[in-house]
């Protein structure tokens, strides 16, 4: 293979190709295709009746090292990723011994007389045919893991065996038809630097893949085969989808620009990293993390968090499909306290499942469960449960400092009553002589419209508030997000959204109870900037996000945040979008590194 | 000796992503380790139980139901653990 240099005055017509941004990154070199169809080359010859067993014995020694190969990869795979993708190898070992698949394609060795690799090819489209009828994409899509099977099966009938990603080596951008999971795994990060796919989407194996291994890469390019032809020169953009094909001097020096500030805009993030969250002039906002408790708590050091902002106990429910016990739960919370550095908060935040899950097992259905029997009114209708949860979360406050968290507070009827409750478990506690704290801290979530505009009353019966972004801009402005027809009505910066915030963290100011926020949207950094400027005293967010955050807010003085909420808040008439305008305009004079965040 | 046991469930499946590699894989490897045949009916398609690339090819949907036939000496074990492993969702924690 050979790489052609382009001369600066001979500049090609550059072109530039738009797909789906599947895994961020940039990467520019010279490309490498591969079409998956030139791969399979299969020839209907029959056999003479004499070769049969030699043909059944090659089928069989092809399977084997097939079965190996896969045994293989799927090791490095669990050594380098884990979780969902990699159990795709699994099953197509599986597939090396499944009866349905081998028992015809012996059929028509013996009895139709076909070579090995047509009877593979034969009866993997029967199973594949049947995918490319099916209505629903993500299970369509997974018509590949056979197709990818019996791809790499036919290889080794031919006896060519490795896999074309192995066979080159020189770095480049490899651009294909579709990249299987297995050539996806096998890639070497060092000849690698990115992935262009004609097909694909963002639920297929090899984007989950070059996502989880760093690869940028993107997919579902038309056309891109026939646009690009091998030693051209590429530039990949990962974040935005754009693949440059043939670029002039201008388009490189442009992109050269894209990627030095991406790399300035993350050694800037990287500078602060160890340092606590606070404004340039010493407000102190503690960065808090949101975990889940299957979520690794080694990281959290790592970004250092400055404590447990919301620990979700869902999902202990969930992946147990039954309530734990009080020892589950009293494990899972004793491990999340001990895995802060002593003086350090976990906030446990009680049961948080909508209707939909927590009722289905006694087969009750609701219509919309999103304003149903969920959360703490399931908690309150079985008391026992909440008990349980109660005294677990008890006992691990013995271990650390702990704060308890109520979601969806609608009313204070509801509020007293899970106070009333947990004042019941530290008596019982007390009087078993368990030990406990004492002075554990309670809150109420704000995110439901209501409870912000009762923050006052609500204040005087707990010692903390914690608002959910999330829930609060959905109920407000009854948009739900992952709906794509409506998500553009989901604005953050909404006036009404704004002013729910701002009475909340007044009321709480008058009652001197501190604010913390733990939606998503404090993990946009402007909206971070703005929800201290309104007086917010903590962010909790998801682990990797804190460093970028912290890095912007420790860059601008708070009495500039305040004049900024001030703003924002004063624009009642204005759009939510003008208002994120006006927001990101001033602090991109304060922090000029945000031009450069994508 | 008549040991032919014949057994039928409907079960249905609960995991997010439906009968896809993954799910298919568990469901036709606990099918495999009981001495029983293992049909598996979806409106009016009907495949072996036991066949991870025959699953997959049911398009079955989270809330799809499945017929379930096993018959052998076996049956009531592996429908047993087979509705187990349905309800359970596969213990696929993303997709529960």
């Amino acid at each position: 293979m050979t790489t052609t240099r382009h001369e600066p005055h001979e500049t090609p017509s550059a072109k530039i190709l738009t797909g789906i941004a599947a895994s961020r990154g940039y990467a520019s070199g010279s490309a490498v295709i591969f079409r998956t169809e030139q791969e399979l080359q299969i020839s209907d010859f029959s056999l003479s009746p004499d070769d049969v067993p030699a043909e059944l014995e090659r089928l069989e020694n092809a399977l084997a090292l097939t079965r190996t190969q896969l045994q293989s990869l799927s090791q490095e795979l669990e050594q380098r990723i884990s979780g969902n993708e990699a159990a795709v190898l699994t099953g197509q070992i599986m597939m090396t011994s499944d009866p349905e698949f081998l028992s015809p394609c012996r059929k028509l060795i013996c009895d139709e007389l076909q070579n090995a690799k047509s009877a593979v090819w034969h009866t993997a489209q029967h199973f594949t045919r049947a995918f490319a009828a099916m209505n629903d994409p993500y299970l369509r899509e997974r018509g590949k893991d056979i197709e990818d099977f019996a791809r790499r099966l036919i290889r080794n009938l031919s006896g060519g065996g490795e896999d074309r990603i192995a066979r080159f080596n020189q770095p480049c951008i490899v651009v294909a038809d579709d990249v299987s999971p297995g050539e996806t795994i096998a890639m070497p990060k060092d000849k690698i630097l990115g992935l262009v796919t004609e097909k694909g989407s963002l639920t297929s194996h090899s984007t989950l893949l070059a996502r989880a291994l760093g690869i940028p890469a993107v997919v579902g390019v038309p056309n891109c085969l026939n646009e690009i032809n091998p030693g051209d020169e590429v530039l990949l953009d990962g974040v935005s989808g754009k693949v440059i094909h043939n670029p002039g001097d201008s388009e490189r020096k442009a992109f050269a620009k894209v990627v030095s500030h991406a790399k300035s805009f993350q050694s800037f993030v990287e500078e602060g990293r160890q340092f606590p969250g606070a404004t340039s002039d010493g407000h102190s906002v503690p960065f808090l993390a949101n975990v889940s408790a299957d979520c690794r708590m080694t990281d959290l050091p790592k970004v250092a968090a400055e404590g447990i902002g919301l620990y979700r106990t869902e999902y202990l429910w969930i992946s147990l499909n039954r309530e734990p016990t009080e020892q589950e739960q009293e494990e899972a919370y004793t491990a999340a306290v001990r895995s802060l550095p002593q003086g350090s908060v976990t906030t446990i935040r009680i049961l948080d499942l909508g209707g939909d899950k927590l009722l289905r097992s006694e087969g009750v259905t609701e219509p919309n469960p999103f304003l149903g029997n969920r959360s703490i009114r399931y908690l309150l209708k079985n008391p026992d449960v909440l008990r349980r949860q109660f005294r677990s979360i008890l006992r691990a406050s013995s271990h650390g400092k702990v704060n308890v968290l109520y979601p969806m507070i609608a009313t204070i009827e509801e509020l007293r009553a899970v106070n009333l409750e947990l004042h019941r478990c530290m008596t019982e506690l007390r009087e078993k002589g368990i030990p406990f704290d004492n002075q554990i801290k309670r809150g109420a979530m704000i995110e439901i419209p209501a409870a912000a505009l009762i923050a006052g009353t609500l204040a005087k019966e707990v010692d903390f508030f914690s608002i959910g972004t999330n829930d609060l801009i959905q109920y407000t402005l009854a948009v739900d997000r992952s709906n794509s027809a409506v998500s553009r009505l989901y604005q953050p910066t909404h006036p009404a959204v704004l002013q729910l915030i701002h009475l909340t963290v007044q009321a709480a100011k008058a009652r001197g109870i501190p604010v913390s926020v733990c939606g998503e949207a404090a993990a946009d950094p402007i909206f971070a900037a703005l929800l201290i400027g309104l007086g917010v005293d903590a962010l909790s967010m998801a682990p990797n996000l804190i460093p970028l955050v912290k890095r912007v807010i420790r860059q601008l003085p708070y009495a500039e945040l305040q004049e900024l909420a001030n703003e924002a808040l004063a624009r009642q008439s204005d759009s939510a979008a003008a208002i994120a305008n006006v927001c990101r305009n001033r602090l991109i004079n304060l922090v000029p590194e945000l031009l450069y965040l994508r | 000796m008549d040991d032919s046991i014949c057994e039928s469930r409907d079960l249905v499946l609960k995991n997010k992503y439906g009968m896809h590699v993954r799910p298919a894989g568990l469901f036709a490897k606990v099918a495999s380790r009981y001495d029983a045949d293992v049909q598996v009916e979806k409106g009016n398609v009907r495949v072996s139980g036991k066949s991870i690339m025959a699953m997959m090819t049911l398009e079955a949907l989270c809330g799809a139901t499945l017929h379930v036939t096993a018959k052998g000496p076996q049956a009531k074990q592996v429908l047993d653990e087979l509705e187990s492993l349905v309800n359970r969702k596969f213990d696929i924690p993303d997709e529960q």
